[in-house]
């Protein structure tokens, strides 16, 4: 039968061509279904091309200072175009990438639009507005998110963006108000203000990247004030209203206040919504709660043969926690011995200037939770080779419990603490102590050093502080 | 000359000590008279004092380490004189010995226990932190190096996964450090645990999922299974009563002795003397029972494979309940002695027993020996004698008991004592002759006057 698989694929993001790939090596005839672009929001809209143009607002940083490492430059200068195509290009190329591994695992993709028909059975409306269906025993939803529609928020996409506009900008804005500061928020926060846009980042609660630790996001304010960028916590903005250029904004600045200002353009980020809406989900036997899809650790939902992965069935909105969910609900499938349990380990990246990464519980779910800790923090100004490359602003801090030597988490602000952060999820995940760390050789001249000190600083032994 | 340290042979029962800890470090100047280290026998901890002049060159075990055949060399105290070549001499000299010494011990005990031991000494002395922590780590080092091992040959040798597995890893047990030192701290066996992480690993949630089990279980019926190791003094009841049991055909004679006027003496004997002073009823008793052996020499008496010594005093043992276990100093002379000087003598033994500072010269030797459980509400029960003695007197609760006393019944304080004797050295006749002595005098306490 053309139309029969064991594995049907809703969504082809990091979370779904990567279950599928996995299916495919462990021996699944396997079909994806994607209704845009191979790889997903990640690759075409998300991780991906924001780093490309984070990369470009680094370089620019530097060559402002290129002063500071005795070499002298003239009139340099950026092309915003050039920055946007280069941005689009590099999601265009793994796009094409996720294309080839797909074909290399024998995997069918069909695009068009995929939808539950009861159990066992999706029906795909293609391009030309043809219904097929497909049928398989397993099915994984991972048809993932889309930006949150809040009444008086809604997006023009012309002077009220939401991310997908943020990154592809004709030209840039003169004042930029940057609404919720999560990630994506701080990011663009961050990637403007290096190009010269005047950016005023709000967020409704007490601090920015309110799901980091309290020292990380004050740090983080600190910064970013310093760099021009107004920052307004405890911030509620109740109405957007695009007129010709420019955004009219009305917001609370505190209780019964109400300001009203403009700016050239506003940029939304105050969360995501599931795709679960057009998905067919009234057809078979699906448990919802939250506007999300409940699953177990494997990804099963309440109806059998039917799993979902990534952000339809919950927080963290990341990829590598879909990639990861993924990989697991597959092998459960098969029956592959996998070794996810409740508590995975999920790593968080920021990739603003200073980088945020941070892994396990803040100081404040530690004081929360009554966990008995002790702090370990070691500020990069102590650390020889960020000294040496001229980035040495930020710091490490790692929370232990104070009875056993757990590792508890670990939030770091500063030079590639993104590329870092995995040093304390592997040891966290292979349930190191204080011992197995502190006795680990990390290597000289290296940032990686000040991993190093701050758990010796948790215990009162730091050497360069 | 370079001077051998070895393991002392504290007491007759000796045959290997624990080393409790060092006093002197390597590199310390040693004079005669210096306490160079701490040693756990089977019933105390001792001090092994210097006889030479030197310097520590070297120690052979670690603080707390168990099993140290009696003669084993323990470290080397270097001379003025000496080189190194000398030392090294000594060394070689006492290397065969020290393995024939401890070949049996690696035989009971097994390498994992070893490591286990080592563990929890480490995670005891955990403040003092870096040489500790060097040493945790070389344990997990030496496991995780293990583990590649095993790793390579599963991939070198597909087919025989299975064999190696079951084999040579058998006792191997595989945990994270966190779980290895959670288990430490809630004196966990990781024997007992289902590893769930790759490969059968133990990983934190095992040992709270065991944790919280057991909580549950406890909460219920308050019983679970726990294997503790073994103490010396534990093994060394163990094998005596054994021995005892096996090898001596023990008789039983019981008495029921009227202690009205007994217990008035000792209220008498008692009159104007602070508290800590006042003579118990154990100890009239231990008088009591060296007067009758001396009054019934022949049940004063040893069964030897040969011949049966008769002795010339009469040395009593008492048995002293410690935490674990039980001591038996030994009052010597006690029919001579005065009672307030037993008095003295016991409360002594009783203090340092509980400290573990009893000398093997205070519990080596007796004769006879006391038990009295009277303190713990028991009527009468049969005790184990205690060879190669020829008996021990067990010696219950004293209760108001109805007595007939012609043709009344009156109410009298009562002690019930038992007899437990070596039917090869003393016969029932003796036996009885020896508990009426005792009664007789247990009930006219003016008879130890005579």
């Amino acid at each position: 039968m053309k139309n029969n698989y064991d594995l049907i694929v809703i969504g082809s993001g990091p979370g779904g061509y990567v279950a599928a790939i996995r299916a495919s090596q462990l021996g699944l005839k396997t079909l994806v279904i994607e209704k845009d672009k191979l790889g997903g929001i990640c690759l075409n809209w998300g991780c991906i091309p924001t780093k490309a143009l984070l990369k470009s607002a680094d370089v620019n940083h530097t060559l402002s200072e290129i002063d500071n490492y005795g070499i002298s430059l003239k009139n340099h200068s950026f092309n915003w175009k050039k920055i946007i195509k280069r941005s689009r290009g590099i999601s265009k190329t793994l796009s094409e990438g996720v294309k080839f591994l797909l074909k290399k695992n024998k995997i069918d993709v069909i695009y068009g639009h995929g939808k539950l028909a009861g159990s066992g059975r999706v029906i795909v409306k293609n391009n030309d507005d043809e219904s097929v269906l497909y049928e398989a025993p397993n099915i994984i939803l991972a048809t993932g998110a889309r930006p949150k529609n809040m009444k008086g928020l809604e997006v023009d996409n012309i002077n009220i963006w939401n991310y997908k506009d943020a990154m592809i900008p004709d030209k840039m804005p003169n004042t930029l108000l940057v609404i919720g500061a999560g990630a994506i928020g701080v990011e663009f926060a961050s990637f403007y203000n290096d190009f010269g846009v005047k950016v005023t980042l709000v967020e409704s609660q007490n601090n920015i990247l309110p799901s980091e630790d309290y020292d990380v996001s004050s740090f983080i304010k600190t910064d970013f004030e310093k760099r021009g960028i107004e920052i307004l916590n405890n911030t509620k903005i109740l109405k957007l209203e695009s007129i010709k250029n420019q955004v009219k904004v009305q917001m609370e600045v505190s209780e019964n206040k109400v300001s009203e200002v403009k700016f050239s353009k506003a940029i939304v980020a105050v969360g995501i919504d599931p795709n679960i809406d057009d998905l067919g989900i009234d057809t078979v036997n699906i448990n919802i709660e939250h506007n999300k899809i409940v699953t177990n650790v494997y990804g099963e939902t309440s109806e059998k043969g039917i799993y979902a992965i990534g952000d339809i069935s919950g927080a963290p909105w990341l990829a590598h926690k879909a990639s990861h969910e993924g990989i697991s609900c597959v092998e459960n499938i098969v029956n592959e011995p996998s070794h996810t349990d409740e508590n995975i380990i999920i790593p968080s990246c920021i990739y603003s200037r200073p980088q945020v990464a941070s892994v396990g519980i803040t100081e404040e779910m530690a004081i929360k939770n009554k966990v008995p800790y002790t702090i370990g923090k070691f500020p990069m100004i102590g650390n020889g080779k960020a000294l040496a490359t001229g980035d040495n602003n930020g710091f490490v801090k790692t929370i232990f419990n104070k009875e056993s030597g757990e590792l508890l988490g670990a939030h770091m602000v500063g030079p590639e603490v993104t590329e870092l952060i995995s040093i304390y999820s592997l040891a966290i995940k292979l349930e190191a102590t204080e011992l197995d760390l502190m006795s680990t050789i990390f290597p000289h001249p290296t940032i990686s050093e000040s991993l190093h000190e701050s758990v010796l600083a948790a215990y009162n032994k730091a050497i360069h502080i | 000359m370079a001077v051998p340290i070895l393991m002392p042979s504290l007491s007759p029962t000796m045959t290997e000590g624990n080393l409790a800890k060092w006093c002197k470090n390597v590199g310390d100047e040693i004079k005669p008279g210096d306490i160079i280290a701490e040693v756990e026998t089977d019933k105390a901890t001792m001090e092994i004092e210097a006889i030479d002049e030197g310097v520590l060159d070297k120690v052979l075990f670690e603080d707390g380490a168990e099993g140290i055949a009696v003669n084993s060399l323990i470290a080397v105290l270097k001379g003025k004189d000496d080189t190194d070549e000398k030392v090294k001499e000594l060394l070689v000299k006492y290397k065969g010995l020290n393995e024939v010494n401890s070949k049996e011990k690696l035989n009971e005990n097994n390498e994992m226990q070893d490591v286990k031991n080592k563990e929890i000494n480490e995670i005891k002395g955990l403040p003092k932190a870096s040489n500790e922590a060097v040493k945790e780590n070389i344990i997990a080092d030496d496991k995780s190096n293990e583990e590649i091992n095993n790793y390579n040959e599963e991939k070198e040798n597909n087919i025989q996964i299975d064999s190696i597995n079951t084999n040579k890893f058998q006792d191997r047990i595989i945990a994270s450090p966190l779980a290895k030192r959670l288990a430490i701290q809630n004196k966990i066996d990781l024997k007992n645990i289902n590893g769930t992480g790759p490969k059968g690993r133990i990983v934190k949630k095992d040992i709270d999922l065991f944790l919280n089990k057991n909580n549950e279980i406890l909460n219920i019926s308050n019983k679970y299974n726990k294997n503790i190791k073994i103490s010396s003094m534990r093994k060394v009841i163990a094998d005596r009563l054994s021995f005892s049991k096996n090898n001596i055909p023990h008789f039983y004679l019981n008495i029921k002795c009227n202690v009205d006027n007994l217990l008035m003496a000792r209220q008498q004997m008692n009159e104007n003397v602070d508290e800590k002073n006042k003579i118990s009823i154990n100890d009239i008793i231990i008088k009591a029972l060296a007067l009758s052996l001396n009054k019934v020499p022949e049940a004063n008496c040893s069964w030897g494979e040969r011949d049966i010594t008769y002795y010339g005093s009469v040395d009593i043992s008492v048995a002293v309940a410690v935490k674990d276990g039980l001591f038996t100093p030994v009052i010597r002379s006690a029919e001579v002695i005065q009672i307030s000087e037993i008095s003295k003598l016991m409360k002594d033994f009783v203090y340092r027993a509980k400290e573990g500072k009893l000398k093997p010269s205070d519990y080596e030797g007796g004769n006879f020996s006391i038990s009295n459980l009277g303190m713990y509400n028991i009527d009468s029960f049969s005790a184990i004698i205690n060879p190669p003695q020829s008996g021990i007197l067990a010696v219950g609760a004293i209760k108001k008991l109805p007595v007939v006393i012609g043709e009344e019944i009156k109410i009298s304080n009562t002690l019930s004592c038992q007899l437990s004797g070596d039917h090869r050295v003393i016969d029932g006749a003796v036996g009885a002759q020896l508990l009426n002595e005792f009664k007789s005098i247990i009930e006219n306490p003016y008879k130890m006057l005579l």
